[in-house]
């Protein structure tokens, strides 16, 4: 136990004190962005459209299944393919994603976008299931190229009298934390019993895709 | 979204005015991403500085009759181009910096007119907004500064940036359409 917390070391247990400093002061600064990106929604009390709010962008990506699979998949890979691509993986896919919504939301049309976005589940559920170790660059054009057709599904979904700054503030946030999910489960594949279970949840992946293109075809 | 712009009922117009940047999410957003630019430097007192010059310019431009509304979109714009300085790490000099938040500062006080009619009111609400940008741009600037510098840490700098381009985008689209 005092290995394990650091308590027989002082030195060790101060640098411990003072990485949890860090990391709480993380979590403050993370806690009031979250605060204040929901003031407004909050402040629905004054009559404005609370519909359209913080809380509504940040359920929506929940909502729909083959989004959630996907996402996570981005996650699981990237934590597969090393701690650089867990890292831009997660990073690359909002930002194309919100260019893809910008194209829904415009009206644009991109073919074939219900079968792009089961495609996405069926390879990088696939990618998860066999951990395929392909380059960086390769691994972001894949996912840039599925971040489009699921940023043009909800642009399409996306309500007019949305509230614009918080709806995209919460869609984002959930996005972000489907990823980070992924992630995490992704980085148990350091111990074998992990590396089954991401291997497992990359083959249900794959299920979902390829029943969700069943039913789109 | 801009209940701000007039008093809050129940409350004082220099606290409405304080509160105004809190409840505009698309200036708390430039705002964040200013936090994020300035925090990252080793001295973020002097672009902190033009900001607030410029911000109570563009505050006491609002006052004029000849200055018109600033268009809906421009906060996102500015947020976005802010936000993808944040990604791509861009180097900047001092000079491009100062610019930089001058700039900011000039679209975040021209964006926030009052509208309470009262000249006296105005004048409160601009004070108070004018003081709420100051403690919101310093405190976030401080955290940042304060977090330890290790490559995780800039790395999700760079990971939130690209959650703001993403929600400026969206939010630049969703307005456009509207």
């Amino acid at each position: 136990m005092q290995r394990l917390f650091g308590f027989g070391d002082p030195c060790r247990f101060a640098r411990r004190s003072a990485a949890f400093r860090g990391s709480s002061r993380l979590l403050v600064g993370l806690a009031s962005v979250l605060y204040f990106a929901g003031a407004t929604y909050v402040c629905a009390h004054t009559g404005s459209d609370g519909g359209g709010g913080f809380l509504r962008g940040f359920s929506h990506p929940w909502l729909g299944g083959d989004h959630v699979v996907a996402m996570l998949a981005v996650g699981l890979w990237g934590a597969i393919l090393g701690r650089s691509a867990a890292c831009v993986l997660p990073l690359l896919f909002p930002t194309v994603m919100a260019f893809g919504g910008a194209l829904g939301v415009r009206g644009v049309e991109i073919p074939s976008v219900e079968i792009g976005i089961a495609l996405s589940g069926i390879i990088l559920g696939g990618m998860v299931l066999f951990s395929c170790k392909v380059p960086l660059r390769l691994a972001g054009s894949m996912v840039s190229v599925f971040a489009v057709f699921h940023g043009h599904a909800h642009g399409r979904e996306l309500p007019a009298s949305a509230s614009p700054v918080t709806y995209s503030a919460g869609f984002v946030f959930a996005t972000g934390l489907l990823h980070l999910f992924g992630i995490v489960t992704g980085e148990l594949s350091r111990w074998p019993w992990g590396a089954a279970l991401v291997r497992g949840c990359g083959g249900l992946i794959a299920a979902t895709g390829l029943g969700y293109l069943f039913r789109v075809i | 979204m801009f209940l701000g712009h007039g008093s809050i009922d129940g409350i004082g117009d220099v606290w409405s005015g304080v509160l105004h940047p809190v409840r505009c999410p698309s200036h708390l957003l430039v705002l964040a991403v200013l936090a994020l630019i300035a925090g990252q430097r080793s001295r973020f007192a002097k672009p902190i500085i033009c900001f607030l010059i410029f911000a109570s310019v563009g505050l006491l431009g609002t006052q004029t009759p000849w200055v018109p509304a600033v268009p809906s979109v421009v906060p996102g714009a500015l947020g976005l181009v802010l936000s993808l300085l944040v990604v791509i790490r861009s180097p900047l000099s001092r000079y491009s910096l100062g610019g930089i938040f001058a700039c900011a500062g000039l679209v975040l006080g021209w964006d926030s007119a009052p509208d309470s009619g009262v000249w006296s009111a105005n004048l409160k609400l601009l004070f108070g907004t004018w003081i709420g940008l100051v403690l919101i741009v310093l405190n976030l600037a401080n955290y940042v500064a304060m977090i330890p510098k290790k490559p995780v840490v800039r790395l999700g700098f760079r990971v939130l940036g690209s959650w703001i381009v993403a929600i400026e985008v969206l939010d630049i689209s969703l307005k456009l359409n509207k």
